[in-house]
């Protein structure tokens, strides 16, 4: 029976799947074949294929699937089989008794090459979409999109929930680097990724036991502790408990969340809220919450082996602002920021009030935290950075919220010193800085200038330069080491120099977003699991390299817009002074539905990339077409190097976006100058108000392309004055009529016979002169 | 031999070949089809004798199918129409015959959309002999374009699906239409056999469509064996010097003129690198620049590729980019052994015969005429003054040696 008859057998008598990793049902008649000289047993009637791949030989093969029939469309899996005078697929073929076959050969290597090579040149996108690829923990962005677009808010949780517990707290305070890449942002303007799950996470919150991705496993018997009720601490803790351990989550405060819940003010995440979804970690059997515990203090990771843990994640993150090495840092009226954020959290005084004038220093997400809650207390606050506004570490809307809500920004100014005043603060001493050459990390080293010195006068001072981790307990603690940067030094499975003894999150990267936490503690409690279950942890590290690979994307072809972006409600800035309420009020059914139902298609996984990997495809970048780059990630620093990439890519995706607008131009003759983003460089901190004005101008442009294509008045004032406007200009518009002459003059000229004609353009035995006789054309 | 002496499908008659077939034994039948010496005509030359064999062989029980297949793929090479309008009755009573050899009830007449004649030739045919054949037969019609005359692609039509290769084996005559055993042979082939049955002749003449730069150009039955010169004489002789041959349609390969000689079998044209195909010889006349002629073809050919595999999907589209590169004055040197590799692969990897053969163009090509090739690409002109290009930048992808 072939292999397409069986296809079509119903399914009670069709042989049971015994492909990829199972054995060979007993009853079953099996058959001897030979596979590169190993005898292998195979079930009668299967396909090499699948004997092969049970045997351990990894075919290639991109199209088999054991739900369909066999194709033999993309001819990767194919093998020498004695017999047969050319290379057959081993996806289409029935083992025969005694089959001979060669799997891997030199040249089956190099034609199997040239088709991958074929494959990807044909190959504009590229089935794990970028979001998803940007994303830290890989949501399926598209999955879930595409369950609330019918409505399925439930099943769009679950899927969610998969790598992403707390779908509801990363909607509001995610720096949306899936929004960054998001291939709609080619055309048109991303998806409002984050908001559409911050949205099934805040429906999910009302009902009585949050869903869960899967059915939590029994129970294991085996304990974990987990140090810091962080975000990476609580996610540690939440696939940990799925997979049936029993967890025990320390604190060294007396409520959850950690750093969200003490350093993200309450405008930006309501704590009410973020209380509820955090108990979804509770609500899991053998889950327990020991707050007021300090690593160090109160216990020690000796301690936790001692009282019969198994293993402990360490997410105890960055509690401790960078000092700002100036002059007058110790005077009165100088706050810590982290300290600043977590008072006013914990609803104690802070020695902020209305009236007051405050200077904060820095350019990151605490900056800006610490700003806009000064802000929201009466104060009038100016924030200071070095650099200029597109070197900020925020994310641009803040930076453009912060702005709105009445807050002063002075770039290019770094503080000297700090003045006094009757004993406190009076003010700030600042020098202007200049830019000069980029650094390692690409930005540009801000230089001073000489003589620019600058007072401004205030009553409090909040340096907000970044955070370290506070390793004081690590004194106690020989086995497990630090780096110079105040960090704890992992594998790539995140398990520190102590066996059992994980680290993740902002402890062991430095301080970072949110979501890149979630990931590590992800990755932790995969890697918790199977050191638990006895695994080699050099292979999971191995494993997880693999996975989380970033693959480089392509552009694609231009897309018809249809709908901008759902706009989030935002609290109006007038009601924002004095108020710690949320601003983003978040989407109703509607629109979230609606948001979630504009995606471009693609969805699934792909086998190409490991297949890249494997057969090193020939491939030279050419033009805007380069494309499917593979970076395996450094598993020692997987957030820091993942965000360069990230970055690169944003770059990439706009570029080419500009690449094919280039195109469009020249099909329609018209010069694109790019006056708007002139010296505007790309990064993830690009000038909001130039990058608005770029995607604006951008879509214009592309517009009014479509417009041109669809045969509208070639010339007409409004047309040029929009034209003007863009700085577009048409390109020698009666070119093709110019030329339309010129050959029938040439025509008459010598009349129509082409030997002639060729002979008259280029003068023979003179190749020299000119272009070539067949010139190359010149568009 | 001149062709006219022997036995020919155009004008045979054969009434009673059926009744006698009839009262052969299947077996019996398929010895005198093997004796005949009868191979496909469709292209391949597979002894239909091995092929009615292997349809018996599997049918187990179950009921087997006929399929002539009437489609005349390349445009060029209206050989079943013709065979059709002049001599319907024949080709039907060759299908009865095939299916007695089979034990098949039914059978299906395959033809292009667009040959009308054929169709109502056909059509009349079957009416007036209902009795007479015996058998439900049908008339199915294809989709149009090259792929529709592919022999497993021809099954997807006939089971409604698109028209697209499937992988070989299982052969049709293992799992054909419905995976049940199916004769696929083309009408000429089993056109023949009613002369087999009655006459016992061998099989020795074929139907061949002289195109190009000839006097009388259409559709000639010669002899096996005859040299493609006599062929183009036949036709009324060249209308201008002669540069080259292109023998088997769309995938066939391109033969210097010098090579005339070469004789009109399955197994000659095999060796001097091209097949019987579609069996069109088309003079090519001088002045016609075979660079431009097989940028031609492969653009026809990634046109009508069905796309089910890598190879011949990408291949001949790639094929295509260099050699219109070549004649718009951007070759390379390294070019050349590009196309090899290319053609290789291609040879190698593809699904079904139209990737396997469409490489046979630039093997004859580069063998034949390198000259054109090499003018091309080193003088940046073209030899014979006639290339216009067609491109502006070099077909650069991102993957190529």
């Amino acid at each position: 029976m072939s292999l397409l008859e069986r296809y079509t057998q119903p399914s009670e008598s069709q042989i049971p799947t015994v492909a990829h990793v199972g054995e060979i049902p007993s009853g079953q008649p099996t058959c001897t074949i030979w596979i590169d000289g190993k005898e292998v047993t195979a079930v009668v009637g299967e396909s090499i294929l699948r004997a092969a791949q049970r045997a351990g030989f990894e075919v290639p093969t991109l199209c088999d699937d054991e739900k369909l029939a066999p194709a033999a469309a993309c001819r990767m899996c194919l093998v020498e089989i004695e017999g047969y005078h050319r290379p057959m697929p081993s996806c289409h073929l029935p083992v025969q008794p005694g089959m001979v076959i060669t799997q891997a050969s030199d040249s089956l290597f190099k034609l199997r090459r040239q088709n991958l090579e074929y494959i990807l040149s044909d190959h504009n996108a590229y089935c794990m979409p970028p979001c998803q690829v940007g994303c830290p923990t890989h949501i399926d962005i598209p999955g879930y999109l595409e369950l609330m677009a019918k409505g399925q808010h439930v099943e769009a949780a679950r899927l969610v929930k998969e790598v992403l517990p707390f779908p509801y707290m990363l909607g509001l305070v995610c720096p949306k680097p899936c929004q960054e890449v998001c291939r709609r942002g080619l055309v048109e303007e991303e998806i409002a990724i984050c908001q559409c799950h911050g949205y099934t996470g805040e429906m999910v919150m009302e009902m009585d036991q949050a869903p869960t991705p899967f059915p939590q496993l029994p129970a294991t018997g085996k304990r974990v502790a987990v140090v810091g009720a962080g975000p990476a601490g609580l996610t540690c803790a939440y696939y940990a408990a799925l997979k049936g351990h029993a967890v025990t989550v320390f604190d060294m405060m007396e409520k959850q969340g950690g750093i969200c819940r003490y350093g993200i003010p309450e405008y930006r995440l309501p704590k009410v809220k973020l209380d509820k979804e955090l108990n979804s970690v509770w609500q899991l059997r053998d889950t327990e919450f020991k707050g007021g515990m300090t690593l160090g203090r109160d216990f020690s990771i000796d301690d936790l082996f001692t009282q019969g843990y198994d293993a402990v994640f360490l997410g105890i993150g960055c509690w401790r602002s960078n000092d700002l090495p100036i002059p007058g840092i110790d005077l009165p009226g100088v706050i810590e920021a982290i300290n600043y954020l977590r008072m006013n959290a914990e609803g104690n005084p802070v020695p902020v009030g209305k009236g007051q004038k405050v200077v904060v220093v820095g350019g990151g997400f605490t900056t800006f935290d610490c700003a806009r809650t000064s802000r929201r207390l009466g104060a009038e606050v100016t924030v200071v950075y070095r650099r200029s506004r597109r070197e900020m570490g925020a994310h641009y809307s803040e930076v453009d919220d912060a702005e709105h809500e009445g807050i002063r920004l002075e770039f290019f100014a770094s503080p000297v010193k700090i003045v006094e005043k009757n004993g406190r603060v009076g003010g700030i001493e600042f020098q202007r800085m200049a830019l000069g050459e980029p650094d390692a990390s690409g930005r540009r080293r801000p230089v001073p200038v000489e003589g620019s010195n600058f007072t401004i006068e205030c009553d409090t001072v909040i340096p907000a330069i970044g955070q370290l981790p506070d390793l004081d307990f690590f004194e106690k603690e020989p086995s497990v080491r630090k780096t110079k940067r105040e960090t704890i030094v992992t594998n790539g499975a995140l398990m520190t120099d102590r066996p059992g003894v994980f680290a993740g999150g902002d402890v062991q990267m430095g301080a970072r977003t949110v979501i890149e936490c979630v990931a590590q503690g992800k990755l932790a409690a995969k890697a918790i699991d199977r050191y638990l279950a006895g695994d080699d942890m050099a292979r999971v590290a191995e494993e997880i390299a693999q996975e989380e690979a970033v693959p480089e994307l392509i552009d694609i072809v231009p897309y018809k817009p249809e709908e901008p972006q759902v706009r989030m409600p935002m609290l109006p800035f007038p009601d924002r002074v004095q108020s710690f309420q949320v601003i983003e009020n978040g989407y109703d059914k509607a629109a979230a539905e609606k948001e979630a139902a504009q995606p471009l298609p693609p969805s699934g996984t792909c086998r190409l990339p490991r297949l890249r990997v494997r057969l090193q495809p020939r491939l030279h970048p050419s033009g805007p077409q380069q494309v499917h780059q593979l970076h395996p990630v450094r598993p020692n620093l997987p957030g820091r190097h993942r965000c360069e990439l990230l970055r690169a890519h944003g770059r990439r995706i706009r570029r080419d976006r500009d690449d094919a607008m280039e195109r469009l131009a020249q099909v329609h003759r018209l010069r694109l100058v790019r006056g708007v983003r002139g010296d505007v460089p790309d990064g993830r901190a690009d000038d909001a108000r130039a990058r608005s004005a770029d995607v604006r101008a951008g879509r214009d442009s592309v517009h009014l392309l479509r417009r041109l294509r669809r045969g509208l008045p070639a010339r007409c004032t409004r047309r040029d004055l929009e034209l003007r406007a863009l700085d577009v200009r048409p390109l020698r518009p009666h070119r093709s009529r110019e030329r339309g002459a010129r050959r029938r003059a040439v025509v008459e000229a010598i009349g129509r016979d082409p030997a002639r004609r060729t002979q008259l353009s280029a003068p023979a035995g003179d190749p020299t002169t000119g272009s070539a006789p067949l010139g190359r054309m010149t568009v | 031999m001149p062709a006219r002496t022997a036995a020919r499908i155009l004008d045979g008659e054969a009434r009673g070949a059926l009744q006698r077939a009839r009262s052969y034994l299947p077996e019996q039948l398929i010895d005198a089809v093997e004796k005949s010496g009868l191979r496909g005509r469709g292209g391949a030359g597979y002894p239909l004798a091995d092929k009615l064999r292997a349809v018996r062989r599997n049918a187990d029980g179950r009921q087997p199918y006929v399929v002539a297949n009437g489609y005349d793929a390349d445009p060029g090479s209206p050989l079943a129409r013709t065979l059709l309008a002049r001599n319907a009755a024949t080709a039907l009573r060759g299908i009865a015959i095939a299916a007695h050899a089979v034990d098949a009830k039914e059978a299906f007449v395959y033809l292009h959309p667009g040959a009308t004649e054929a169709r109502a030739a056909v059509e009349r045919a079957i009416a007036d002999h209902q009795d007479e054949l015996g058998i439900a037969i049908e008339v199915a019609l294809g989709p149009g374009g090259f792929m529709g005359g592919e022999e497993s692609a021809l099954l997807a039509v006939l089971e409604s699906r698109r028209a697209m290769a499937r992988q070989r084996p299982p052969y049709p005559a293992s799992q054909g239409l419905n995976l049940r055993p199916t004769l696929v042979s083309s009408i000429e082939t089993l056109a023949w056999l009613p002369l087999v049955v009655e006459e016992q002749v061998r099989a020795s003449t074929k139907l061949v469509s002289v195109t190009g730069a000839v006097s009388h150009p259409g559709v000639y039955e010669v002899a096996l064996g005859t040299s493609l010169g006599d062929i183009v004489s036949e036709a009324g002789g060249t209308t201008a010097k002669l540069k080259g041959l292109h023998v088997g349609g769309p995938t066939g390969g391109i033969l210097n003129a010098t090579r005339s000689d070469t004789r009109f079998d399955f197994d000659d044209l095999r060796v001097a690198g091209t097949h019987m195909g579609s069996a069109q010889v088309r003079a090519i006349p001088v002045g016609t620049c075979i660079v431009n002629e097989a940028a031609k073809l492969f653009a026809y050919l990634a046109r009508e590729s069905c796309a089910i595999c890598v190879p011949c999907r990408v291949g001949t589209k790639r094929v295509q980019g260099i050699l219109e590169g070549m004649y718009s004055g951007l070759g390379r040197d390294s070019d050349l052994p590009w196309l090899d590799e290319l053609g290789d692969h291609m040879e190698r990897f593809s699904l079904c015969g139209f990737g396997i053969t469409a490489p046979s163009i630039l093997r004859t090509t580069m063998r034949e005429f390198p000259d054109d090739y090499r003018i091309h690409i080193q003088d940046m002109r073209c030899p014979e003054g006639s290339c216009t290009p067609v491109r502006s930048r070099r077909y650069e992808t991102m993957a190529q040696p």
